[in-house]
């Protein structure tokens, strides 16, 4: 009796540590397949150069709007970003560019990169007045012309 | 002046805190008590001394100078005082003791509780002293009229927003110290896990509503990634959120089947953990976020060292513990189990969360690349991990404690309908998202429709909170996925002088009406008014333009308009001297979505006021 009554409980045990080794390995199946496979990389221009990047993957560009390169054309923006090693990447975007989008100032684009042209999906806005990527100072630090601080 | 009280309120509450902490095994209680009130009393005075600063403009601190305008409406001079970092982590120390306060009214004896309350507070008032005292003074010259507040920020949100979340986030101190104070006494009182689950309760409906807040506040300013981005900022907020849910539902399997206790509050600690884990990394500037606060890698490293130190309670603790673990027994077809799956659920989610939000920070450090993991990364983890959680919200509430059983035959002819449903729903509208979806909300939404109408028939009014809390998740996710899988983005282009109507689609039409210029003193406004027409519906929108002056600053203001659960949401893409181009975006159903969190909000608030049903 005492036996079977154990015997129950190890089983209704072994049910939840099943339940629970399936869904914590899927959950690690999960993230490790979805970081390799779904993030995107984050690149300044200078970077890209050289580099084959896949034509169905998101990627992130980090750098300045270059001066005098934005222009519209029949609803869609056209523009540059430039990285402090002056090499820049042309970049399509067919919505509203955000409030505080300048020249010169710095700016993310998340796109598709193809025949060497970005088509962005989302341009992103900084909220801060002081703000600059974190990503574009260290860039801007590693090649000497951060004038920050 | 300000500046001097504000200053000596610090230090004074310090004093008392320390002194309290050490001394308080030799203090007579009646003198303890008041103590405990002084120091809840004298740590809020700080932050309105500096919130005094701000609403008479004393430039003298230095905190005023740089963030507020002499002219700047008076709800916004108020806010300036949560602006900076210096203001908000003065704010954390107002309201750890506001918390306090009113944890007293109905926790006299709560000695321990309180003790590791003011433990967590010493680090919070050691951490303004060194590195973010707001209170400096800053020499005035003549007509100093402030550098004013970051125009982006001007917002009615910005006046709310951030107390509530905070509110939300250090809501957890309660649940936590309570957590600390059991497992260190090994005292598991019922009523200690009581004071867990309704104070959890408080402070996910503040999370709740903060979050929610945050989440419209992006989705109406352009370029802030629409109303869910998985940004860090909004994931860090997630990640406690998720936590809290998992206790809120644990909890009251410690309080009704004493059970899963040590888990409920080990959840408790890694809860308030993670808020201020989130705080450190999104302060500290280690993560690339759109919704930044300025930073500095000092103060990064304070908020790391009090991470550290509630850390180390937390392992502690957790070694102490080890051999209480194991004593649970379960049935596998009962309420408590399920609530288990729950928590096993959420808590994957979480650590979804977690590790996309971190992950950038590892490859930089350890292949030097940096990556930014966004919605595709999410969607295959936490979608796919938080699917069997919707399925299982519709069963669970439905089993009884202990053993219970199935009523097989509802069971499979709820899997018959939801397949019909979801059929249904790809006949429609031929999405395989929106089916799934369907499928997946189907249960639970035909269930509590059924029930909740029931319940209010019974007058058993104690369970509606907790069906409305799952309906409005089944509606939120219906919403959610709906809106974004048919949303329209449109760009229009008029001629400048006339008149045209132009077809976005079938049943929406666009017309020009006008464009006015208008001048201000220190900006013109071009304003655009257009009419769509929704299947004979009209609805107004006018987005403008600012020009300011003498600076050339263009800035876009946003126009939208609802239509029943539907937004339109317009900008002037440009004007040019011919011609002008709108940016139209229909989001369809986003009005539900606003409307389930709400209704989420609702059910949560009503179970913390109604009476506790596991007395």
């Amino acid at each position: 009796m005492k036996f079977q009554k154990i015997n129950s409980r190890l089983k209704t045990r072994l049910i939840f540590f099943i339940i629970i080794f399936v869904c914590f390995s899927s959950a690690i199946y999960l993230i490790s397949y979805a970081l390799k496979d779904k993030i995107s990389f984050f690149y300044s221009p200078s970077e890209m150069q050289g580099l084959d990047i896949d034509d169905k993957q998101l990627i992130r560009v980090g750098g300045l709007l270059k001066k005098n390169s934005l222009k519209l054309e029949n609803t869609i923006w056209y523009f540059d970003i430039i990285d402090e090693q002056e090499i820049s990447i042309s970049v399509i975007f067919k919505k509203t560019l955000p409030n505080l989008v300048e020249e010169n100032k710095g700016i993310i684009v998340e796109g598709i990169y193809k025949n060497n042209i970005l088509m962005a999906n989302t341009v992103l806005a900084k909220h801060d007045e002081n703000y600059m990527p974190q990503s574009t100072i260290d860039k801007m630090k590693s090649e000497g012309v951060w004038r920050g601080d | 002046m300000l500046l001097l009280t504000g200053q000596i309120f610090i230090y004074f509450n310090l004093f008392l805190v320390l002194s309290f902490l050490f001394l308080h095994n030799r203090f007579p209680s009646f003198f303890s008590s008041i103590t405990i009130r002084l120091i809840g009393i004298t740590g809020c005075i700080p932050f309105l001394v500096l919130m005094l600063g701000f609403i008479i403009s004393d430039f003298t601190i230095l905190n005023v100078s740089m963030n507020s305008f002499i002219d700047d409406p008076i709800f916004y001079k108020m806010a300036s005082a949560w602006g900076s970092h210096e203001g908000s982590i003065l704010l954390w120390i107002f309201i750890i003791n506001l918390y306090l306060l009113f944890f007293l009214i109905r926790n006299k004896n709560h000695k321990n509780i309180i003790r590791n309350i003011l433990l967590i507070e010493v680090g919070f008032l050691f951490y303004v002293i060194l590195s973010s005292n707001p209170f400096i003074y800053y020499e005035v010259t003549a007509n100093h009229q402030g550098m004013g507040l970051n125009p982006v920020l001007q917002h009615f949100l910005f006046v709310i927003h951030p107390p509530i979340l905070f509110l939300g986030y250090i809501g957890l101190i309660i649940p936590f110290s309570t957590a600390v104070y059991i497992l260190s006494s090994q005292n598991f009182d019922k009523k200690h896990f009581q004071t867990i689950l309704i104070w959890s309760k408080i402070s996910w409906f503040f999370l709740t509503l903060g979050i929610v807040l945050g989440s419209y506040w992006a989705y109406s300013e352009l370029g802030w990634g629409g109303w869910w981005f998985w940004d860090p900022v909004e994931n860090i907020s997630l990640i406690p959120w998720l936590l809290t849910t998992a206790i809120i539902h644990s909890a009251a399997v410690s309080i009704k089947k004493n059970e899963l206790k040590i888990w409920s509050l080990n959840l408790c600690l890694y809860a308030f953990i993670a808020a201020i884990f989130g705080t450190f990394l999104v302060r500290s500037n280690l993560i690339i976020s759109v919704h930044s606060f300025a930073s500095d890698p000092l103060r990064g490293m304070y908020l790391l060292a009090i991470v550290a130190y509630l850390l180390s309670f937390a392992v502690y603790l957790n070694i102490k513990s080890v051999k209480l673990f194991n004593q649970d027994k379960f049935y596998l077809l009962s309420r408590e189990s399920f609530l288990l799956f729950n928590n096993i659920f959420f808590i994957s989610a979480a650590l979804t969360v977690f590790i996309g939000t971190i992950y950038p920070l590892f490859t930089e450090i350890i292949y030097q690349k940096q990556v930014s993991v966004g919605a595709p990364y999410y969607n295959v983890t936490f979608n796919i991990l938080l699917a069997p959680a919707i399925l299982l919200m519709a069963l669970a509430p439905q089993l009884s404690w202990g053993k219970s059983t199935i009523n097989y035959k509802s069971l499979w002819a709820a899997v018959i309908a939801s397949i019909v449903i979801g059929l249904l729903a790809f006949l429609i509208w031929s999405n395989m998202y929106f089916t799934i979806a369907a499928v997946l909300c189907f249960p639970i939404l035909s269930v509590s429709l059924f029930t909740i109408p029931a319940l209010f028939k019974a007058k058993n009014i104690s369970f509606v909170s907790q069906w409305l809390a799952h309906l409005s998740i089944a509606v939120f996710i219906l919403a959610a996925v709906f809106t974004e899988q048919f949303d329209k983005d449109y760009n229009i282009e008029f001629s400048k002088n006339s008149q045209v109507t132009q077809s976005l689609n079938r049943s929406i039409d666009i017309t020009l009406n006008d464009i006015h210029e208008s001048s201000f003193s220190n900006h013109q406004k071009i304003k655009v008014d257009v009419t769509i027409n929704k299947s004979g519906n009209m609805i107004q929108l006018n987005p403008s333009k600012n020009i300011y002056q003498p600076s050339g600053q263009v800035t876009t203001e946003v126009s939208k308009k609802s239509y029943y659960f539907d937004n339109f949401y317009s900008t002037i893409t440009s004007i040019t001297e011919s011609n002008v181009i709108l940016n139209v975006v229909y989001k369809p159903l986003i009005n539900l979505l606003w409307l389930s969190t709400m209704l989420l909000i609702l059910g949560i608030g009503l179970s913390i006021f109604r009476k506790n049903k596991y007395e």
